[in-house]
């Protein structure tokens, strides 16, 4: 197995750089193998809320003693947590930008919320 | 021509590492490689030693099963064999050697490319398999699982929580493996073709592959999200599914399911796969139906997803839903039907080499043959009725996954390890070990069918002595399968050191993974890969010139 | 000896009829069928069976005679003929399974409606939980079987479920002749006979009635199986499922347990006793001797299988022998505390 310097980057005769080139040399699918990733992922909470819909139905409890699933305060943490990646998001953006005040206006907004989903999520387990 | 290339490149594109281009030695297949070569071998060998612990964990039950009488193993112990012995052989052996494994040596070279999409993941996931397997094996010292390779509860729940949680972290685990080999195989197939090479024109193998992936990416996680309910009543006590709390047990029954009956095709699809591309190769003759088999294996994908019930035609499911999934069930064999008369159609007529790869190859169209009518027949629910959860489904099963799977891979490993060894497989050892298999494999499963249609039941320990002689008969085959694993063993490790250099094409082969050297070089081929629109044209003129003539240069020229 | 090849096609066609038809009437795979239903299921199989014989022998005869007809001769190492397909004998050769598929799955929903599979199950005998609760038989056997599963927690038990299994014949609106529940526990199975009070851990049953089982289960899954009666029932924890039959043949069938109940599983067999009109009287009456004498099920169990002073471990000693086993009371609760 030979090596060389050539710069895999700018030339791909393949011939003259075959040893050396293992892996590399493809465009990044990185976005398309994640998404794939994420929507094999989802299938786990379909099978969760389908579960969920099944224990629903065939609950044996009367009418009024079934409990109601909780939306308000669930629903501002889910909330919280969707919004948060993108908070990070735009801080990052501000990083590559280097704009230091974006960069603590972002983090400082993801830290209060941070503080409100702990906070939901005590009065939450309380209740 | 580089600048057509060139565009397509990342700018980020990170450098050669140094450390991939040292020679391939014995040490390479102990190391974090992330050559799809090494870590296909790797794959293979695991799950074989895998296979062989499972085979043994089988070769238990049988010894405890040649009389009546629990005399050879303790109750206890029994279960624990026959339920790590399943989990063993589906997700630790023909999982990984299918999919993993084949999957992984075979589909860069198949398509031309240099590696899988992405080389790291394929190695992290590959690295999950042998923790895995010592969990769930060294479960043995401590509590083994008893409750079945299907776990139901409330039985699992009450077996002993410790065996019970190794099987659910190893199955995790592994199917957190089978997920992340999936997402690699299908981008691979889908966007690292080589420049010019269609869909329609890769070798079938890939599409049983981006079929079987399919299923993997949409089923396992479902069984994830079951595993971890399990886990909840298991661990935290909550009763998802404990009746003793008002749980459902059969929620869980739906959601194994919903896992479990894809996987059984996500075995059998890329076996699908090898076998048209083996029959061709030593028939001589073009795949009969090209473009129905391919899209014969997304229909049979497609159809997997909405059959699981069919397990459960006892659990007391509405009898509508029986209805619906007992005719979903049987339309399966429909695109399996047009496999097999397509493989019968393709050796019809050509010159066939009866080597050790298509004799394996043929056994398997027998088998799978018998497995999918008793398949056929146990989908009708009035007889479901009778034969479900006795000897008879596990008859048919066997000969699914064992006369369909395991001899499929069987033929695999005879076609392409000259490919990977760089040396060829001893013939005659070869035979004996394909006449050892089948003999064995048929006085140990056929008689089932008949225990199971008298009253035996599937899982027991104990049974009624008028079953005794047929279940000695079924002990000795399995005996006799046992040992026939002892000449593919003999034959596997001594050409890999011994045995007779390959030529680069020793079956004068016309798909891709043939045109280089054999073992191929970490960048698969010197130059760009040969475009081979037809790896099927076999007794034509054109077929022939396309390999030698056509240089993968040509093309990507004429696309810039 | 030049027989043209259709000739020996049409003969190979002919050959392979006969045998699948042959095949599919003499087999002799399946027990003998002690219900009605049990007969209608066999011709099922035995047509499934025909079909399979058929199919295999074609597929396995044009594999065993490629292989000897088209091997490779010595020395030629050239191909075969470049066929790539033909698209009228995949057509065909798609719409042949689809049809036999279709056909099998008519056949078998005729079949399953037949043996009142299609039944929606909550017809009127069945909704009446809080009365047979309070009945008293009932009642006793809930307590005598340690408090678990919702029948037995009294009024505050929420609603059984049920769920489906075989039921009543398409048109029988009438509530079968008799019901029986049945119990599964690791590991036996109790019979409840509420027409009497009687409790036994065999099933004894009248030859010709049509019959119901009401079965359940007190901790995990198992299955309720006759083998001569081709039915299959899971019986699950907190559920009642439902079997309905009339048998045809008297006799002693073995009733397996076919789902996985944990180590004792293989040995979880009784038998079910099809006793004749006359019979079953007698053996009612014994039972009803029996009632009025004690006065107690519990006792009646325990007189029926005459093992009330046996210890622990002769209790347990059936358990080691395994094949059949009678069941106490007594033995279900050392089993449950051991």
């Amino acid at each position: 197995m030979q090596t060389s310097a050539v710069d895999t980057e700018t030339t791909l005769n393949v011939a003259s750089t075959a040893a050396i080139a293992h892996h590399d040399e493809h465009p990044d699918f990185r976005i398309f193998g994640m998404i794939m990733f994420l929507l094999a992922e989802s299938m786990i909470f379909l099978g969760l809320f389908a579960a969920y819909l099944t224990f629903r139905a065939v609950s044996t409890l009367p009418e009024d003693q079934m409990p109601e699933l909780e939306l308000l305060l669930p629903g501002i943490n889910t909330l919280i947590l969707i919004s948060s990646s993108f908070i990070i998001h735009k801080a990052e953006d501000s990083i590559k930008e280097n704009d230091i005040q974006g960069v603590q206006k972002w983090f400082g907004i993801s830290a209060v919320l941070g503080v409100i989903f702990w906070r939901v999520s005590c009065l939450n387990t309380a209740t | 021509m580089t600048q057509a290339i060139a565009e397509n490149l990342p700018s980020s594109a990170p450098p050669p590492e140094q450390g991939h281009h040292s020679p391939t030695t014995w040490r390479t297949f102990f190391s974090f490689s992330e050559d799809h070569k090494v870590i296909g071998i790797q794959y293979l060998v695991t799950s074989f030693v895998f296979y062989l612990i499972g085979g043994a964990l089988a070769v238990g039950v049988r010894a405890e099963l040649a009389t009546p009488e629990v005399d050879f193993v303790s109750r206890e112990l029994y279960n624990q064999l026959f339920t790590v012995h399943a989990t063993v052989m589906i997700f630790l052996w023909i999982v990984p050697a299918g999919t993993g494994g084949f999957g992984n040596y075979l589909l860069p070279l198949m398509i031309g490319a240099r590696d899988m999409a992405f080389p790291k993941l394929n190695a992290v996931a590959f690295w999950m398999i042998p923790p895995a397997g010592v969990l769930l094996i060294g479960s043995f010292l401590v509590e083994a699982p008893g409750s079945g390779w299907t776990s139901y509860p409330p039985l699992s729940l009450v077996n002993g929580q410790v065996g019970e949680m190794c099987w659910i972290v190893s199955v995790l685990l592994l199917g957190t493996s089978s997920i992340l080999g999936a997402v690699n195989f299908s981008t691979t197939i889908l966007k690292m073709r080589r420049p010019g090479l269609q869909l329609t024109q890769m070798p079938l193998f890939c599409w049983a592959m981006l079929s079987a992936s399919a299923l993997i990416l949409i089923s396992t996680p479902v069984l994830a999200g079951a595993l971890i309910l399990l886990s909840f009543d298991l661990m935290l006590g909550t009763n998802f599914f404990n009746p003793a709390g008002g749980g459902e047990p059969v929620v869980y029954q739906h959601m194994f399911w919903f896992y479990s009956h894809p996987a059984v095709y996500i075995m059998i699809l890329p076996v699908f796969g090898m076998i048209s591309d083996i029959l061709p190769v030593h028939a001589r003759k073009p795949i009969f139906g090209y473009k129905a088999i391919a899209y014969s294996s997304l229909a049979i994908s497609f159809l997997g997803l909405i059959v699981w019930a069919h397990h459960m035609f006892t659990s007391g499911t509405p009898p509508w839903l029986r209805m619906f999934f007992m005719v979903a069930t049987m339309i399966i064999a429909v695109p399996t039907g047009i496999k097999v008369f397509s493989w019968v159609a393709t050796i019809w007529g050509g010159k066939i080499r009866l080597n050790s790869a298509m004799l394996f190859s043929m056994g398997f169209v027998s088998m799978f043959v018998v497995g999918g009518l008793s398949g056929v027949m146990v989908a009708s629910v009035p007889f479901d009725i009778h034969v479900h959860d006795t000897y008879f489904i596990v008859a048919h099963l066997h000969y699914v996954l064992f006369g369909g799977s395991v001899f499929g891979l069987y033929a695999g490993i005879y076609h392409w390890y000259p490919k990977m060894v760089g040396r060829m497989l001893n013939e005659t050892w070869g035979k004996i070990h394909f006449v050892l298999t089948f003999v064995g494999f048929n006085l140990c499963f056929m008689p089932m069918h008949w225990l199971g249609l008298q009253g035996m039941p599937r899982r027991v320990a104990e049974y009624d002595p008028q079953f005794a002689t047929v279940n000695l008969i079924c002990t000795i085959g399995s005996f006799l399968l046992a040992i026939s694993t002892l000449p593919f063993i003999f034959n596997a490790v001594w050409c890999w050191v011994k045995g007779e250099k390959a030529p680069n094409n020793p079956w004068n082969a016309l798909s891709l993974e043939w045109q280089t050297e054999s073992p191929p070089i970490p960048t698969n081929w010197v130059g760009e890969p040969p475009l081979i629109t037809d790896p099927y044209a076999y007794g034509t003129k054109s077929g022939r010139k396309s390999i030698g003539a056509i240089r993968g240069s040509d093309l990507w020229a004429a696309k810039s | 000896m030049n027989i043209p090849t259709t000739i020996l096609t049409l003969i190979a066609g002919v050959a392979i009829t006969l045998l699948s038809l042959w095949l599919g009437q003499n087999n002799h795979l399946l027990p003998i069928a002690a219900t009605d239903n049990a007969a209608s299921v066999d011709g099922l199989f035995n047509a499934m069976l025909a079909i399979s014989v058929g199919l295999f022998c074609l597929v396995q005869g044009l594999i065993v005679i490629a292989a000897i007809k088209f091997r490779q001769r010595p020395g030629d190492e050239t191909d075969g003929p470049p066929i790539h397909g033909n698209i009228p004998l995949e057509i065909l050769w798609t719409a042949i399974p689809a049809v036999l598929v279709l056909g099998i799955s008519v056949y078998s929903f005729e079949i399953y409606n037949q043996m009142g599979g299609l039944d929606p199950m909550n017809h009127s005998g069945h909704i009446k939980p809080a009365a047979q609760i309070a009945m008293q038989p009932e009642s006793m056997t809930s307590g005598l079987l340690a408090a678990s599963g919702p029948e037995a927690s009294g009024d505050a038990a929420p609603q059984p479920n049920f769920a489906a299994g075989v039921g009543a014949k398409p048109g029988e609106m009438a509530p079968a002749d008799m019901t029986v529940k049945v119990m599964g526990l690791q590991y036996a199975w109790l019979f409840t006979y509420p027409d009497t009070g009687a409790i036994s851990g065999e099933l004894h049953i009248p030859v010709g009635k049509d019959i119901e089982l009401d079965i359940s289960a007190q901790d995990v899954l198992h299955a309720f199986w006759v083998p001569q009666f081709r039915l299959k029932q899971d019986a699950i924890p907190g559920k009642t499922t439902q079997l309905r039959f009339v048998t045809s043949v008297p006799g002693t069938y073995p009733i397996v347990c076919a789902e996985l109940c944990g180590s004792y599983h293989g040995a979880m067999r009784t038998q079910v006793i099809v006793h004749t009109p006359e019979d079953y009287e007698l053996w009612q009456q014994s039972q009803l001797a029996l009632l009025e004498g004690v006065g107690d099920p519990q006792a009646i169990a325990l007189a029926s299988v005459s093992a009330a002073s046996k210890t622990d471990s002769e209790f347990l000693e059936p358990f080691a022998e395994a094949m059949s086993m009678d069941m106490t009371p007594e033995m279900i609760h050392q089993i449950h505390a051991s």
